[in-house]
């Protein structure tokens, strides 16, 4: 595991890639593992499903979260992610078209470590993955690791 | 007529008797008695004891007469034995001295024998025992002097006492003693029967006067009891009736009605307060007056003068009321309405003496009478106009005894149908007895019940009611009847459901709208967030293989993009401030304006000039003010944005002549026709050309919309090239922050 996994959880495939095309402009160079509806999203973190046999030990160093998914909404989603003892310190940064001032409100109060409105402009949205990948990738300090021990 | 005599209950009504309070002092017969046999007493006891003292005079005169007599017959005896022994002398010892005596003695007892005469004149027996005696004495004598006689012829020696003239002189001598001690005894016997006739006539005297006077005494004494008893009672009854004048005139000073009193011709002789209040005549002019000219009566409606009711009492010698139809006319001419009654006062012997008049001034009355007319009639016009059903129940046995025209209407039924009656005579049994167990709560609680809903079947079919039962209770806290209030509620019913049903429909549109609001962010920035993304990685991939004009086709599509972003973003704060509840506190407007006009300047011209005045406040929501400062100073950093000296204010001023504070935006921009820009602030409505200023054309709207959700108002000013100042009211506060 040579660099940390970012978790994007992103149903609309145009702005997984323009999210991931941002983050290489950006020299962002981390594995980004996408996701696309909110059941999925659990079952990578708690390897359940279809990531049963998914290996735990590795965890994300940020997720990023759209809250408007399918299945199970992004608020849920970061509800079980707070609520599970090994996810609850994971950074997880909402990324959303929303502007609605209760999406945001909410977000924070179940945990969001950020919210963040997906720009329309392209440049902005550059912007705005560069400077993510910044903070959350370079310059924050992670809460200790403790996730399940690796299995093998 | 104006009066009326009232025949039977005019005693019933007690009033003053009005007759002097003398008290009978007649002829005092038992004293006068008393005292004429007292006097004649004192002279009877006078008389007896002038009788009684005579009587004793006269006796003691006869006892010196006896002892007189008495004395001239010891002294006839003396004499005649003092010349006997005076003999016996001379012829014992034949001594002519001793014939001295003898003759002395001799004259003396004829001396006494005529005093003795002289004395007993009046005692005829012992005249006549006199008479007898006188002759012994003369005999004894005439014997005594023969026997001297003789013996002075015989020598002087040889004398010697006559034998003869000693045994005849002996025996006259004894029947002289005799004579004299009859006459003695005769005498005392006499005079002891004066002194006990003297004695008894003394002591009768004394018991008749003793008597005499005690009788006259305890007469006397009967008299001066009598009268000062009769004096009492004389000044007890000058006293009361003294205290009768005193209560009279206090209870006539008092008296809340006015009284009149006149002798027998109808002149006056009282007046108290009150009537001098009500006539305008002082006591001091009405007293003397007739009683036609103080009191003057005239029909109130005719004018014309009514009998005096004094006349009429007198004449027909009985109580008589003033009929209603009399005004008093006063001595200032005004004319009031009176209650009265005339009564005869009758004298002793039941003749007329005069007349006493009560009257009280009865306008007030008559005008409060009225005034409870106009009120009951008042009250009950509001309960029979009430659209509410209105009735009122017996507490005991809740059967109705008032109804109103709205329960009739109600019911179907009228009142005298149902005066009487309770709830089970007209509603079904279960209804029926729903209510009286209301009305039964109602009373024993002593609160107001409220029934929000109860089912009143009636001719109409089935009414809901919305009913309060109140108990009314009496002056003991005793539930006397019971007040229902009855709404009908069917209508109301019927709306509240329609309400209902509309209001879920209402909400149910706007958790649509809010779901649309939500989709709109998300999805319709989503597709556009692409468009944006793949035409710069267009761009940036394969820009080189594109001519300018690919190129600049690929710029606009962005552009168009972006606009479409704002627009959704516009409608969405639109949106937002159309249902975001309105919180005011006390906003700091000039730092709120300083941080909004900054970014704006910022954003779009960043050379402009940004003046805020200092000290604005507004009693606002401090989100939804934000939003307007937001897009008031935007538009106005964008409309002056071709200027060279670009300059944004903001201040405030007062409204003439409202006084109201109005804040204002004002720049030096491009401006506006105002005549042509009458859809302002319509959403969607643009007055600029989009290629000369962007926008979306609803931001003023959003504006218009915080204003009006606050209760304010918003207006521009403008002219074509001279600038644009955007002036609002938001809140009622007159007085200027400094």
């Amino acid at each position: 595991m040579t660099q940390p996994i970012i978790l994007l959880v992103e149903d609309n495939a145009d702005d997984e890639l323009l999210t991931v095309r941002a983050f290489k402009k950006s020299n962002v160079a981390n594995e980004v593992v996408v996701v696309r509806d909110g059941v999925e999203a659990l079952d990578w973190l708690f390897g359940t499903g279809e990531h049963a046999a998914r290996d735990l030990s590795v965890q994300p160093q940020l997720i990023l979260l759209d809250l408007k998914l399918p299945r199970l909404d992004g608020l849920e989603v970061l509800r079980r992610i707070r609520a599970d003892e090994r996810t609850a310190l994971l950074p997880v940064v909402v990324m959303t078209s929303s502007k609605e001032e209760e999406d945001i409100i909410k977000s924070y109060e179940l945990g969001a470590n950020s919210y963040l409105r997906k720009p329309v402009e392209f440049e902005r949205f550059m912007e705005a993955a560069k400077s993510l990948g910044m903070y959350w990738l370079v310059l924050n300090t992670r809460a200790p690791h403790r996730g399940p021990s690796p299995t093998k | 007529m104006s009066w009326r005599a009232r025949q039977t209950n005019a005693r019933e009504r007690t009033r003053p008797e009005y007759h002097r309070d003398a008290v009978a002092i007649g002829p005092r017969k038992l004293e006068l008695v008393a005292f004429g046999l007292a006097v004649a007493l004192v002279l009877l006891v006078e008389w007896l004891g002038y009788r009684s003292t005579d009587a004793q005079v006269e006796t003691a005169e006869w006892v010196d007469h006896t002892r007189e007599v008495l004395g001239e017959l010891d002294d006839l005896l003396i004499a005649t034995v003092d010349s006997e022994t005076g003999r016996r002398g001379f012829a014992l010892t034949g001594n002519e001295a001793m014939l001295g005596p003898y003759r002395d003695a001799s004259a003396r007892a004829t001396a006494h024998m005529n005093a003795l005469r002289r004395l007993l004149a009046d005692n005829p027996e012992q005249v006549a025992r006199l008479a007898a005696l006188e002759p012994h004495v003369k005999s004894r004598l005439r014997l005594l002097d023969e026997a001297v006689t003789e013996e002075e012829r015989m020598p002087k020696n040889a004398r010697l006492p006559s034998a003869a003239d000693t045994l005849r002189g002996s025996d006259e001598m004894a029947t002289v003693r005799a004579g004299i001690a009859e006459m003695v005894a005769t005498e005392r016997q006499l005079l002891k029967e004066r002194e006990t006739r003297t004695a008894e006539s003394v002591r009768l005297s004394r018991e008749v006067q003793l008597g005499g006077a005690a009788l006259s005494v305890f007469l006397l004494t009967l008299v001066v009891v009598r009268l000062q008893k009769a004096i009492r009672e004389r000044e007890r009854s000058e006293e009361r009736a003294r205290e009768n004048e005193n209560d009279l005139a206090t209870t006539l000073e008092s008296i809340g009605d006015g009284v009149i009193a006149t002798d027998a011709t109808g002149a006056v002789t009282r007046i108290n307060p009150v009537a001098q209040e009500i006539t305008g005549w002082d006591q001091a002019t009405a007293v003397g007056k007739s009683i036609d000219e103080v009191f003057h009566l005239v029909h109130d409606t005719k004018s014309t003068d009514l009998p005096n009711p004094v006349r009429e009492a007198m004449r027909t010698k009985e109580v008589v009321e003033i009929d209603d139809a009399a005004l008093l006319v006063a001595k200032d001419g005004k004319k009031r309405r009176i209650a009265d009654s005339a009564a005869p006062i009758r004298g002793p012997e039941g003749a007329v003496r005069g007349a006493v008049l009560v009257f009280r001034d009865v306008t007030d009355l008559l005008e409060d009478a009225r005034q409870h007319r106009r009120t009951n009639a008042f009250l009950d016009s509001i309960l029979e106009n009430i659209p509410d059903m209105v009735f009122v129940k017996d507490a005991h046995d809740l059967a109705f005894v008032r109804f109103n025209r709205a329960g009739e209407k109600l019911l179907g039924l009228k009142r005298e149908d149902l005066i009487g009656k309770t709830d089970f005579a007209f509603f079904p049994p279960d209804q029926a007895k729903a209510f009286v167990d209301k009305d039964r709560e109602t009373l024993r609680g002593k609160v107001l019940v409220d029934i929000p809903e109860e089912p009143l079947t009636t001719s109409d079919g089935v009414r809901w009611l919305h009913t309060k039962k109140v108990p009314v209770v009496d002056e003991n806290g005793d539930p006397e009847y019971l007040l229902g209030i009855s709404a009908d509620i069917t209508d109301r019913r019927r709306h509240e459901f329609l309400l209902r049903a509309s209001k879920d429909a209402t909400e149910a549109a706007h958790r649509e709208l809010e779901a649309f609001s939500y989709s709109v962010a998300h999805d319709l920035r989503a597709p556009l967030r692409s468009i944006d993304g793949f035409s710069q990685a267009l761009l940036e991939d394969y820009g080189d293989k594109l001519d300018d004009e690919g190129r600049s086709h690929l710029a606009r599509v962005r552009n168009a993009a972006r606009r479409m972003a704002e627009l959704i973003d516009d409608l969405l704060a639109l949106a937002r401030v159309s249902r975001a509840e309105v919180a005011r506190v006390t906003v700091d407007v000039s730092t709120l304006a300083r941080e909004v006009g900054e970014q704006a300047k910022a954003a779009r011209n960043p050379k402009a000039q940004l003046v805020v005045a200092n000290g604005l406040s507004a009693e606002a929501d401090p989100r939804l003010l934000r939003v307007l400062f937001e897009n008031l100073l935007s538009n106005s950093f964008k409309f002056s944005a071709k200027k060279e000296d670009a300059r944004v204010e903001v201040g405030e001023r007062t409204e003439n002549p409202s006084g109201k504070r109005v804040l204002f935006v004002k720049d030096n921009g491009a401006g506006f026709d105002l005549a042509a820009a009458n859809k302002l602030f319509t959403a969607f409505q643009r007055y600029h050309r989009p290629n000369e200023y962007e926008g979306s054309g609803i931001g003023l709207a959003t504006a218009e919309r915080i204003v009006s959700r606050h209760g304010g108002r918003i207006w521009a000013e403008s002219q074509p090239g001279q600038g644009a100042t955007f002036n609002f009211i938001i809140d009622d506060n007159p007085k200027a922050a400094t």
